[in-house]
């Protein structure tokens, strides 16, 4: 059992803001990842939580105990290190063991937990290799039991995937999940990777410049962004942001902008009058758009016209370069009818998954 | 066509001078250094093993050759075998405390603090200083009536020593000099040792309940290693050729308390000019040596975590 609050959490380095005034509650037994670009603060709230760094303001409760001063090694947490930070001079079982025999632990205890650990990593046959003498994923499951034998209330892991290679990284991350099923434990996880995020966390917290995003869901956050650092962040590739103004024509909605002009749906886009005739940025995703085959003043209120740029195929979509006025936009489409290079075609939108952003505060307008 | 021929022509004879060059370059930078290390280490190496077999006092032009009496009658000696021991004091009294005391500065001076640079500076100065002038310096200090030490013992209620001037104590003195010369050289490389140790293993030891002296046993000890056996190494190395400070400050006295085995050497050579007898302790001190060594890599091979 244990929640993790953070009211208010500063850190400051000399002068610069690393994390900025957070506010986070991480509900027990939830698997939360923090994710954002490198840089944004994310580790260091980490290590905050961890205790390896001091908080220049705010508080942090640990299962309702407020920790501020309370040293990393009576927190009662386990962590995950980017590098493994595995003891070179001891064996794999020594490695595992270390913490609970710092902790006074009887030694058939230890060997249980160590065994059962192994056991449940693979690591079984291993117990007797220095790290040097393992492979990357050996090394990072190594870490994990390490966390594992200790029976933690909380677990952070900081970016423990990014030293390995593309493939090892998938099968680590099916079995990071598996085990958070299995141990029941709250998880805070720190990535810039968003994939990683989108498989994994229960949660995503979106962190940017050392402040909070947004959190949600990983297909809230994905589907609903609630603004354009959200919006840009998520997604592969990255969202279209365009600059449209919007107009009133008939007692009806309409997205105007250089060689734009779709109809907003009348249902689901609950705008204010107040935004009409401002400049305004209209988010759609790539997967959203798709070359049209009808001629463009069929489908007029949701259609676009540009000229392809070129074609990247990703193996069964493409993602078409094309360009609007003087926008640069992205498009997918099945990679058996992608279009030619340098020829004008129509582009059709699904206006129901569009999005709006004031890019003065840059917030999502609904 | 024509002109691809030209191409390759151009490009083969111009590889091969390059390559000359190269050669002559090479040899040319590394051949000061070497002509030196032959003139002045090899050469007078060979000559001297040749004259260790040969009775000869430096100026006479005959040499009589005696096979190994030399190393015969040394082995017999038993002046021969007080130096050794006496070396071997010196060695057991200044090695495992100077290495001891070099750690712990290293460790204080491994942190970031203010005037941290002076510090180790001030610890490193001893280093570099002249071995004559220091000794000179420390007789000073050692005099048993106007001598600075003496006093501090007196104004402390404590009785003053005869320091150099005492059988007893002359040893003792000599290696309190060595441990003050000699700390900030281990110290220095103890830094080294310490500062390319991962600091993410020691957030690891606070994850994991470590304590400061956990931290050091369970990692900062054992991740030293190298650095500890590379200290001790040289550190016997040097201490089996200690003679300056010997020479400057009780030339082997009081009563041959501090006749060292390089001292030895030298009032053999150049107090009673056996030469061959000379040579043949050089001889023995490089075999010693050498088998240390051997022995002490052998160790560290099993012994040692090298990553």
């Amino acid at each position: 059992m244990a929640r993790v609050l953070l009211k208010g959490v500063t850190k400051t380095f000399g002068k610069t803001i690393a994390v900025n005034h957070v506010d986070l509650e991480v509900p027990d037994k939830r698997f939360i990842v923090l994710l954002g670009p490198s840089g944004c603060g994310k580790t260091t709230l980490l290590r905050l939580v961890a205790g390896l760094e001091e908080l220049s303001s705010g508080e942090i409760y640990i299962d309702n105990r407020q920790v501020n001063h309370v040293p990393a090694k009576d927190r009662n947490i386990a962590m995950v290190f980017q590098s493994y930070a595995l003891y070179p001079h001891m064996n794999v079982y020594q490695n595992m063991a270390i913490g609970l025999r710092l902790r006074k632990f009887n030694k058939r205890e230890i060997v249980e937990r160590v065994r059962s650990a192994a056991e449940m990593l693979g690591l079984t046959g291993l117990l007797d290799r220095k790290p040097a003498a393992l492979s990357g994923g050996e090394r990072q499951r190594v870490a994990m039991g390490r966390a594992i034998v200790r029976k933690p209330d909380v677990f952070l892991f900081d970016e423990p995937l990014s030293n390995l290679d593309a493939k090892l990284r998938v099968r680590m991350r099916a079995e990071i999940k598996q085990l958070h099923g299995r141990l029941e434990a709250t998880i805070i996880y720190v990535t810039h990777d968003q994939v990683e995020a989108m498989t994994l966390a229960d949660e995503i917290v979106v962190m940017n410049k050392g402040t909070l995003m947004q959190r949600g869901t990983p297909l809230e956050v994905f589907r609903k962004p609630q603004n354009l650092f959200v919006a840009g962040f998520l997604g592969s590739p990255a969202m279209n942001l365009l600059n449209i103004r919007l107009v009133k024509m008939d007692g009806l909605l309409r997205i105007r902008g250089e060689g734009i002009d779709l109809a907003l749906p009348e249902k689901g886009f609950p705008i204010p009058d107040r935004w009409i005739g401002r400049e305004l940025v209209l988010g759609a995703r790539p997967e959203n758009i798709h070359p049209s085959l009808e001629k463009v003043s069929q489908q007029v209120d949701r259609q676009l016209e540009g000229l392809v740029d070129f074609c990247e195929p990703l193996g069964s979509e493409t993602v078409i370069h094309f360009r609007v006025g003087g926008q640069e936009l992205l498009a997918m489409c099945d990679s058996d009818s992608a279009p030619v290079m340098n020829r004008r075609i129509g582009f059709s939108i699904e206006m129901e998954k569009i999005h709006l952003f004031d890019p003065a505060s840059g917030s999502a307008l609904f | 066509m024509a002109r691809t021929e030209g191409k390759a022509l151009e490009l083969s004879s111009f590889v091969r001078p390059r390559a000359f060059w190269n050669f002559v370059a090479g040899y040319g930078f590394v051949l000061p250094a070497l002509v030196l290390i032959v003139a002045f280490i090899f050469v007078p190496a060979i000559y001297g093993f040749l004259i260790s077999f040969t009775r000869w006092d430096m100026m006479s032009p005959t040499r009589t050759f005696v096979g190994l009496s030399n190393y015969y009658s040394l082995l017999q000696s038993t002046e021969f075998r007080h130096s050794l021991f006496v070396t071997l004091y010196y060695l057991v009294g200044t090695i495992p405390f100077t290495m001891a005391l070099g750690l712990t500065l290293a460790v204080a001076v491994n942190r970031k603090f203010r005037g941290v640079t002076f510090f180790r500076l001030v610890y490193y100065s001893p280093v570099v200083t002249s071995t004559v002038a220091m000794g000179v310096v420390w007789l000073w200090m050692y005099d048993p009536i106007n001598g600075i030490l003496n006093y501090f013992l007196l104004q402390l209620g404590l009785p003053p020593q005869r320091w150099v001037s005492s059988p007893g104590t002359a040893m003792p003195s000599l290696i309190i000099m060595d441990i003050w010369k000699h700390v900030g050289y281990d110290m220095i490389i103890f830094l080294a040792g310490l500062q390319s140790i991962p600091h993410h293993l020691y957030e690891a030891m606070d994850v994991d309940g470590g304590g400061r002296w956990a931290k050091f046993r369970l990692v900062t000890w054992p991740l030293l290693a190298p650095t500890t056996f590379f200290i001790l190494v040289i550190s016997i190395i040097n201490r089996f050729k200690i003679f300056a400070t010997v020479h400057t400050m009780t030339r082997g006295g009081p009563a041959n308390a501090t006749e060292v085995i390089v001292y030895f050497l030298y009032k053999q050579a150049f107090q009673y000019f056996k030469i061959g007898y000379a040579f043949a302790i050089a001889y023995i001190l490089f075999v010693i040596i050498f088998a240390l060594t051997l022995a002490q890599w052998r160790i560290g091979k099993q012994r040692i975590h090298y990553q």
